[in-house]
């Protein structure tokens, strides 16, 4: 799927720069800025879909933390063979690739200062960038599989039957089934929903909110609220 | 966020174990007031070692050995080592990578 956003000039430009100037920093092997799932630049040395796939799970870690409002401005990722910086300011997230042993401090100082001056300003009679979505689609020749529950909340609709049956096992960990489900006929009945068969991204979002706040135990709650935003990506 | 575990100390340290008991940690981990807050700590250290994991994995990186978290108020450093221990460490300061390792050796 392939949906246009818009950008100007003159934050291509500001990407381009961006990119050039930590490619010339000690260290740095790659590049990616993106703005919320959408890839603006990258340098990867990676596939398209294999980048799109990054930029989405790059994108759904950072959301998970801002959906329960931390204002998360750096994580930084060791792994054997590589050290990852991920930078964000409002939906901008801005990921170098780092060789091991590399001081990040002056990439992230760049990085961070050169993603305050970002601008993000639409314009959509110009230039058109392409939404990657994650590379999950089947390569050809193979069966598509069906979305999940929470794949069809992100993609704008869900049934009310599938929304209910993921978020009984989520409240399933700390609660029995039929409290659960007494709770969410009670927020689907507030909400005034109670004769709709299917939910919006933002009717779910906030009635799974309001069902969960229900959790007494402070830390289970914000776990658990912690991976139901994640899980949706909202 | 600074107002639980750092309320009292400038760092605060959990060990875990590979069974994912705590092995050893801070006092304060141990008071009735921040074994919630504690919980979450050990939760989200589960939760980043998957998500980046599957990063990892795009990338072909192996296996995630740090990951540090900076936001207002606190910086958060997790450590996996190759047996499934865990080292958490909390600190009210921003510490930068060099030393961050230091910290959660």
């Amino acid at each position: 799927m392939i949906a246009p956003t818009h950008i100007s000039p003159a934050f291509e430009e500001s990407c381009g720069i961006l990119l050039r100037d930590l490619y010339a920093q000690p260290g740095v092997s790659g590049t990616c800025l993106q703005l919320g799932a959408t890839i603006l630049a990258h340098d990867l040395a990676y596939a398209d879909a294999a980048a799109a796939t990054f930029a989405a799970k790059v994108n759904r870690l950072m959301a998970s933390y801002e959906g329960v409002g931390r204002g998360i401005w750096q994580v930084v990722v060791g792994f054997e063979s590589i050290w990852l910086i991920i930078l964000t300011r409002d939906r901008l997230r801005l990921t170098v690739l780092l060789k091991p042993g590399t001081d990040p401090a002056q990439v992230a100082t760049r990085g961070t200062r050169l993603l305050l001056e970002m601008k993000i300003e639409p314009d959509p009679t110009q230039v058109a960038v392409q939404e990657v979505v994650p590379s999950e689609s089947p390569a050809e020749g193979t069966v598509p599989r069906e979305p999940t529950v929470m794949e069809a909340i992100a993609s704008r609709t869900v049934k009310r039957e599938d929304f209910e049956r993921a978020l009984s096992a989520l409240m399933g960990r700390v609660t029995g089934t039929a409290q659960a489900t007494k709770l969410m006929q009670m927020e689907f009945k507030a909400a005034e929903l109670n004769g709709s068969t299917t939910l919006t991204p933002e009717q779910a979002r906030r009635i799974g909110r309001s069902i969960l706040q229900h959790i007494p135990n402070r830390g289970k709650r914000e776990a658990l609220t912690l991976e139901f935003v994640s899980q949706l990506d909202l | 966020m600074s107002q639980g575990l750092l309320s009292h100390k400038d760092t605060v340290r959990i060990r875990l174990a590979p069974s994912m008991d705590i092995d050893s940690a801070d006092d304060e981990v141990f008071l009735p007031e921040h074994q919630e807050e504690a919980r979450l700590l050990i939760f989200e250290s589960d939760f980043l070692h998957d998500a980046v994991g599957e990063i990892g994995g795009i990338l072909r990186a192996g296996n995630p050995q740090f990951v540090t978290v900076t936001e207002t108020g606190r910086q958060t450093a997790f450590r996996y080592e190759e047996n499934g221990g865990r080292m958490i460490v909390l600190t009210r300061a921003h510490h930068n990578i060099t030393k961050v390792l230091e910290t959660i050796q």
